[in-house]
């Protein structure tokens, strides 16, 4: 009666620990895993949108619960919003045909736009360490790997997982993410890597003689082929020479609200045709395999 | 095992999982306790032999594919856990309820390393000590589950006759 865990128990955990050391080497290394992921996700999705239930509760009681005054006002602001945006857009829509014009003439390849499409992101308490957060669309609403997301402000990251109705976004602030991004002054190239949620971000591989400044704005750059040009990353706010190092300590606050942000835009083909080349050489999954909503302006 | 036990397993890791994932305002966020480790260590403790080794696994991947982490390493944290509390059993059941919540902020510091050691050593977690807050907080929370869990028990299945 003692004893009766004594013959098997440990053996039994010896090798179920063996099963799991395997899988997580496999989870590293190899990419069939993920369809092991891919089906026990489908069944965490009842559980997610579960979880998002409260708050979206909250929402709709924030709308209902206003009054017609409050409504009325938004309206108005909303209208002067929209007037404003519209003057401005008319002025982008020329410069977009100037810059094409000058491209053309360059005979440089010209820019994509890139489609849009609205996604919420689903409220849930998640490992902090890891900065991944998880979207209302899936392979069902066109989304795929690779995609990136953007919000008002700037690139949040990128989509690095999904099941039909959701798809995992992995943020910019995470450890496992880097962004090649260019100095909008200098032009200068480097890449910004996430040092975990709620930190800022940290820029890397800048020589102590670079050109760059505190307040300088940092935008993805086409390298890599895979973030969309010219989108805001973040700030540089603090510049620190380590004496002995070849590099500097570069800190960079994120543009995007990136633990604030509910809506989001998941944007899609905007490579042109060079990008796409390179990146499907080297990553033949990374075809899309479904068309999106032509939302943006071309 | 029974239907019943089944049915009631499933219910508490159900609402032990709705509880670990319910968005918080961050200030509360690492105070947050270990609600599905505290119901495995709740159903070692209880069903002892009858116990599969394959259920902290099958958890621990559900919550490996929920955070995004590495598949395997809360389901291997998960199993030693329990592997401890099985050998420890009979001891464990009959501390008093203050020494009960120590080894209870025990188990889950252990816990927690393993997660944490494993996520450092791949690079996939920074330092951040207030990661073990919620070892305290578990433990601190830990009699409430345990009496609930055998309330919910003897009034459901009866299992805590057998």
């Amino acid at each position: 009666m003692l004893f009766r865990h004594a013959t098997g128990l440990g053996l039994r955990v010896f090798c179920l620990s063996l099963l799991m050391i395997g899988l997580m080497i496999a989870d590293k290394h190899y990419r069939y895993v993920n369809n092991v992921r891919e089906v026990l996700s489908v069944f965490l999705i009842p559980l997610q949108y579960t979880l998002n239930a409260p708050v979206q509760a909250i929402d709709w009681l924030k709308v209902s619960a206003a009054t017609q005054q409050e409504l009325t006002a938004e309206n108005v602001h909303l209208k002067q919003q929209l007037l404003l945006m519209q003057v401005k857009l008319q002025q982008l829509i020329n410069m977009q045909q100037e810059n094409s014009e000058l491209r053309a003439l360059l005979k440089s390849s010209t820019r994509i736009n890139g489609q849009f499409q609205e996604a919420k992101i689903l409220a849930m308490n998640l490992d902090p360490a890891l900065a991944e957060v998880v979207l209302d669309k899936g392979t069902k609403d066109g989304v795929a790997e690779q995609q990136v997301v953007i919000d008002v402000a700037g690139v949040m990251g990128q989509i690095i997982s999904t099941t039909p109705f959701t798809s995992r976004l992995l943020l910019i602030s995470d450890p496992r993410s880097g962004v090649p991004v260019q100095d909008d002054r200098s032009a200068l190239q480097a890449i910004v890597v996430g040092m975990g949620a709620n930190n800022p971000l940290s820029l890397i591989y800048v020589s102590e003689t670079a050109d760059i400044k505190v307040g300088d704005l940092l935008v993805t750059s086409s390298l890599g082929a895979r973030y969309p040009e010219g989108y805001p990353v973040g700030h540089v706010t603090h510049i620190a020479k380590v004496s002995g190092e070849p590099f500097m300590n570069i800190t960079v606050e994120p543009s995007a609200l990136l633990e604030r942000s509910r809506r989001v835009l998941i944007v899609s083909n905007y490579l042109d045709d060079d990008s796409k080349r390179m990146l499907y050489e080297t990553n033949p999954a990374a075809q899309p395999k479904a068309s999106l909503v032509q939302g943006a302006p071309s | 095992m029974t239907f019943k036990l089944f049915l009631i397993v499933f219910l508490s890791f159900l609402i032990a999982s709705l509880l670990q994932f319910l968005p918080v305002p961050d200030a509360l966020n690492a105070w947050v306790p270990q609600w599905i480790a505290l119901v495995v260590i709740y159903w070692a403790l209880v069903l002892d032999e009858r116990f599969s080794l394959i259920l902290p696994c099958f958890i621990g991947l559900c919550m490996d594919v929920m955070n995004g982490a590495m598949l395997g390493l809360h389901a291997l944290a998960l199993l030693w856990l329990s592997f401890i509390v099985l050998k420890n059993a009979r001891q464990l059941r009959r501390a008093g309820r203050l020494q009960q919540m120590v080894e209870i902020g025990l188990l889950m510091l252990g816990y927690q390393f393993i997660v944490f050691a494993i996520q450092r050593l791949t690079g996939q977690r920074l330092d951040d000590w207030t990661y073990f807050i919620a070892s305290a907080s578990s433990a601190i929370i830990w009699p409430w589950v345990s009496i609930i869990l055998d309330d919910g028990c003897q009034r459901f299945a009866g299992l805590k006759e057998e």
